[in-house]
């Protein structure tokens, strides 16, 4: 009898995997803290003087081919460690004072995302690194790692839960295409041709706005704060050898309005390269001159993630950051702060 | 010895702790540097299972076992290592003697078992029913009294789906291998009345309690108030057995309080005609589950301040912060009505009369369909809850 189940189950899986395949989707590896974890953990116990860990949320997340980043310096190992919608700040704090990681960190600079309460928020991925990445997640991870890239059906987006919930709330099962796909190595890739950009963008401004209304109440008294967190943390990775990057992601639109409205350049950007002593880039006029479009005005379309990433590396490679021999911030050599590049 | 080991690496912090805070109230300032006790897994399931064994054999029940192997079979046996269900050495010591006997039917018969205790954790608890508890007690703001009653819901089939889930596997997983464990739920939210409840919850554990605990503190045989005592005294102690922490210790003090009001009024009103009729057995089944869920809310908040806010977000007047989407509450509706249900038709039933009755044309889908729903519910990996104790 368990054996005609499960022929039964097999079938009908095969039948749902068809479906959905019909309608569009796409299998993806699945974002998850055990995927990050594992991310984390291969980059600590990397030897490579300039290994790299990319930190941040969505811009930096999205915006990165690390498929070119290996191409382009295929024996520097990366870690892409960004977390869509969750502010770095506790990763970094992480690396400074619970690891021995002197490489290089790419930090994705946005202030908003730095202050109370979205200081904390990849909290519970560190969380889980720290107490729950133990060997059987990690073999669950290599199992599932087998699976993911060829079935459809795995993907949270098409599972029970989501089903149920689309079914409630909107009497239809969850659209078939998933704009995001990501990669063994976490590259999310996004294609915005099947994206719903005008509802992305009016949810955004509405987050927005909200957002950066509590943010007024709190920037004067909480950045002091946050700024001094920044600075120990960088200097603690500087003081093992390592070097911390900062890189302002572009924007575009309403975000930019946002941004350069509560965040002007002089306080959020020079002052704080200076505070923390180390390089920046600031990546917003770049994309202009290289015409770019961001898609729905923060993030760019997967089919531009290559360009975008060799400008970087250019910059990158123009501070020489991956030559073990250079210093790579501008306090270890007594060098003249360069600030924005 | 065994409950040395227990105290020792399951409530040394929480007592240096408590003492901690004692001397401070008292003027004394003491800074013990932290324990850091790693837990051993399934210390809590263990020990009761070795002490029930000792007890057993100095009262006269038991022969001691001759076999180091067979003992250490018993103690470590994996499928319920973990999470239960405390097997009695009597029950299982005996089944060591013969070589393990796993017919077609035994195996067909756990592996369905096997199917529908995955199906309760992966689908119910952890897919439908989790993320709804986590969004409301895991925040540090104030809920609303909808997303305080829903969350409390969610959470009472959270629990019962997930630990009578593993209990269904490790059932299932030992019939396979030719033995057999104990029952540890009988569909518990048709109870009625808390007595009747925890005859049908986690029934290994209850069972033990009132065999090794109860009993030994004199029952029901010293009088009224003698027994109201072992009552309240037995279930403070299964609350701390869950862990260190006030939390659980005010748990198990209200299935206490439960269980004393509940035989001051049987004295009283119990001879009453009415509670035969259907309506107040069903009026006493809904009393039983909500009483059940008021203390779920000291179970599931992560400190005694979160149950005290999820239980202020019941009150019109609080300040809201913590809201629940038109989604959650109807999945949470559905899901518990259809468990509730369950347990009210199956009450007086088990698991093996219903499967025997259906036919297999109706066995087999549904066993299909539950499969199909575990691999279709991908998601955040959660350990079982009972994992941590």
């Amino acid at each position: 009898m368990v054996t005609l189940a499960a022929a039964l189950s097999l079938s009908l899986l095969a039948a749902v995997e068809l479906g959905w395949r019909i309608g569009g989707a796409r299998a993806s590896y699945i974002e998850s803290p055990a995927r990050w974890a594992m991310l984390r953990e291969r980059i600590e116990r990397s030897e490579h003087p300039r290994r790299t860990a990319i930190l941040g949320a969505s811009r930096i997340l999205f915006n990165l081919s690390l498929e070119t980043f290996s191409q382009r310096h295929p024996e520097v190992p990366v870690a892409q460690l960004a977390i869509a919608a969750r502010g770095p700040l506790a990763t970094l704090e992480d690396f400074a004072y619970h690891s021995r990681f002197n490489g290089l960190v790419l930090l994705e600079f946005d202030p908003e995302s730095l202050l109370p309460p979205r200081d904390g928020e990849q909290a519970s991925y560190l969380a889980y690194y720290k107490t729950r990445w133990t060997i059987d997640q990690s073999w669950n991870l290599t199992l599932a790692s087998f699976v993911e890239p060829w079935l459809v059906t795995r993907h949270a987006k098409y599972g029970v839960n989501q089903i149920v919930r689309n079914l409630l709330a909107r009497g239809r099962l969850p659209a078939a295409a998933l704009y995001v796909t990501v990669r063994e190595t976490r590259q999310h890739d996004a294609d915005y041709a099947l994206a719903n950009v005008e509802w992305i963008e009016r949810n955004r401004r509405a987050e927005l706005a909200s957002r950066y209304r509590q943010l007024d109440s709190i920037i004067e008294s909480e950045w002091p704060r946050t700024l001094s967190r920044l600075v120990s943390a960088v200097a603690a990775v500087h003081a093992r050898g390592g070097c911390v990057l900062l890189v302002k992601m572009p924007a575009q639109g309403s975000p930019r309005q946002y941004h350069q409205r509560a965040f002007g350049s002089a306080t959020y950007w020079s002052h704080v390269l200076k505070a923390v002593g180390a390089y920046g880039l600031d990546l917003t006029a770049a994309i202009d001159t290289l015409g770019l479009p961001l898609a729905d005005s923060m993030h760019l379309d997967h089919a531009y993630q290559r360009p975008f990433t060799d400008l970087l590396l250019d910059y990158l490679d123009a501070l020489a950051v991956f030559d073990p021999a250079r210093a790579c911030h501008p306090g270890a050599s007594g060098l003249p702060l360069a600030g924005q590049q | 010895m065994n409950l040395g080991l227990l105290a020792f690496f399951k409530y040394g912090g929480f007592v240096l702790e408590n003492v901690t805070l004692l001397l401070g109230r008292l003027g004394i300032h003491y800074q013990p540097p932290p324990l850091d006790i790693v837990l051993p897994v399934g210390i809590s399931f263990y020990t009761f299972q070795t002490l029930s064994y000792t007890i057993d054999v100095y009262r006269r029940r038991l022969q001691p076992c001759r076999s180091f192997l067979d003992f250490a079979l018993f103690v470590t046996f994996f499928p319920q290592l973990v999470a239960g269900p405390i097997v009695r050495a009597g029950d299982f010591l005996p089944q060591t003697a013969r070589e393990p006997v796993a017919t077609r039917a035994h195996v067909g018969w756990g592996l369905s078992l096997m199917i529908l205790g995955l199906f309760e954790k992966v689908v119910l608890a952890d897919g439908l029913l989790a993320p709804i508890v986590e969004a409301v007690y895991d925040s540090h703001l104030t809920p609303s009294p909808l997303a305080s009653g829903t969350a409390t819901l969610a959470f009472a089939g959270q629990i019962f789906c997930d630990f009578a889930g593993y209990s269904t596997i490790a059932i299932g997983a030992s019939m396979v291998l030719g033995f057999w464990l104990p029952d540890n739920f009988r569909f518990p939210y048709a109870a009625i009345g808390f007595s009747d409840f925890w005859r049908r919850w986690h029934i290994s554990l209850s069972s033990w309690l009132r065999d090794y605990l109860y009993v030994s503190l004199g029952g029901n045989r010293g009088g009224t108030l003698t027994t109201y005592r072992n009552l309240m005294l037995t279930m403070l102690l299964g609350g701390l057995w869950h862990g260190a922490s006030w939390n659980f210790v005010i748990w198990g003090g209200l299935h206490g309080l439960y269980l004393i009001t509940e035989r001051v009024l049987n004295r009283v009103l119990g001879g009453w005609r009415i509670w035969r009729t259907w309506l107040a057995r069903v009026a006493l089944c809904a009393l039983t589950f909500g009483g059940v869920c008021l203390a779920w809310v000291f179970f599931r908040a992560p400190s005694l301040q979160r149950s005290l806010d999820i239980l202020r977000g019941l009150l019109p007047y609080t300040e809201r912060q913590v809201f629940v989407s038109q989604n959650d509450v109807l999945i949470t509706v559905t899901v518990m009505a259809g468990l509730l249900t369950a347990h009210w038709i199956l009450r007086d039933s088990t698991l093996e009369h219903v499967a025997s009755r259906t036919p297999v044309w109706v066995r087999v889908p549904v066993l299909a369909l539950m499969l199909l729903a575990i691999f279709l519910s991908p998601g955040e990996d959660r350990a079982f809850i009972y994992f941590q104790f």
